[in-house]
């Protein structure tokens, strides 16, 4: 009889233990307050497309010259990542370099899971839509990009590098939040400005 | 006898003997086979020569780079480069700081805007032309050791 006691607190204790060892992140997310948005960092160590053969690159692409000879990446060191592989990435000096076809620069580590770039490759206002660019640290699932309108734009990162094209009617004034999510369901969010807009400076204007 | 004229204004190349006669004859002045080849190869050196020292300095030209502005950047300051075949506009700053880039012509159009403010430096290659290059502190405060710079190719 004494037997059956001690066979259902065994079972328990490992009952319990399961539990604690499988229990969602989300959960121990909340109860210890740490989340994957409140500790990622964006370097190198945590983007892992830069570390992987299927993205390599050959040789040294043309591209990547733009960020200047200090920055210009070995031969086969460069990735191509993002949606349909708009972006060619590499390490350079600890920070990540990238370059679309219409720009881009470096990046150095940040305590953030995304970097928030918004570019428009064409003339503003016309041909191509304004978009909201940007590496993102493993872990996250989804970006979106709120307008002060509340019109809201998503993309999913693909192989760390997302992309989200926005309305035709939005220029570079235009203010919005941006909010990354994780795989724990923790967010990050930033809030972009908008830029000024456009003064009537000639070609030659000083500050 | 007479005294003997130079044997050299007669065209002999050597001094004959006293008492013989040199051989009169037309005086070829023509440079030699030889000459016209040490001329020749004296002027395609030069020419070489020219079109080096011409070209270097072409070659050169071919680049250009300006930089626009260096030092502190206002908050909202948005100097331009002037007006050229631009290709590449960059700006560095410290990370952390929203700043932009892009190209302007005089029709106003704005092309190739790009923004940042962990991207260090931030470049567009947007250019459209003949046009000129911006960049702006999109803070409402100054920010220092700011440089923008424009190329006419793609750097």
């Amino acid at each position: 009889m004494r037997r059956y006691p001690l066979a259902a607190a065994g079972c328990l204790a490992i009952a319990t233990t399961l539990v604690v060892a499988f229990r969602p992140h989300r959960a121990r997310a909340e109860r210890t307050g740490i989340t994957l948005a409140s500790t990622a960092r964006l370097d190198p160590a945590h983007v892992a497309s830069l570390h992987m053969t299927r993205t390599a690159v050959s040789g040294v692409p043309d591209l990547t010259r733009m960020i200047g000879p200090g920055a210009t990446p070995a031969a086969g060191q460069a990735h191509r990542i993002g949606p349909a592989g708009m972006t060619l990435a590499w390490v350079n000096q600890g920070a990540i370099c990238e370059v679309q076809e219409s720009g881009g620069g470096c990046v150095p580590p940040i305590d953030r899971p995304i970097e928030v770039t918004i570019s428009d490759p064409d003339v503003v206002g016309k041909g191509q839509p304004e978009r909201v660019v940007g590496l993102a640290v493993d872990g996250v699932t989804n970006v979106a990009a709120t307008l002060a309108d509340g019109r809201t734009l998503h993309g999913a990162p693909v192989d760390n590098f997302y992309e989200i094209l926005l309305p035709d009617d939005v220029t570079p004034t235009a203010a919005m939040t941006v909010r990354a999510t994780m795989a724990d369901g923790s967010t990050y969010t930033e809030q972009v400005l908008g830029a000024p807009p456009p003064s009537a400076n000639g070609p030659n204007s000083g500050p | 006898m007479a005294p003997q004229e130079p044997s050299e204004l007669h065209g002999c190349s050597v001094p004959t003997a006293a008492g013989r006669t040199c051989p009169i004859g037309p005086v070829d002045t023509r440079p030699q086979k030889w000459q016209r080849l040490a001329i020749r190869r004296a002027a395609v050196i030069a020419t070489l020569f020219v079109a080096l020292v011409a070209a270097v300095p072409a070659a050169q030209a071919d680049f250009v780079t300006k930089q626009y502005f260096n030092g502190t950047l206002g908050g909202h300051g948005n100097p331009s480069s002037g007006t050229a075949y631009w290709k590449t506009n960059k700006v560095w700053r410290p990370v952390g700081y929203r700043f932009a880039v892009w190209f302007s012509n005089s029709s106003t159009i704005q092309a190739g805007f790009q923004e940042s403010s962990v991207q260090n430096p931030v470049v567009t290659r947007g250019s459209f032309g003949y046009d000129w290059g911006s960049c702006l502190n999109e803070e409402n405060f100054g920010v220092s050791t700011v440089t923008c710079q424009i190329y006419n190719w793609n750097a």
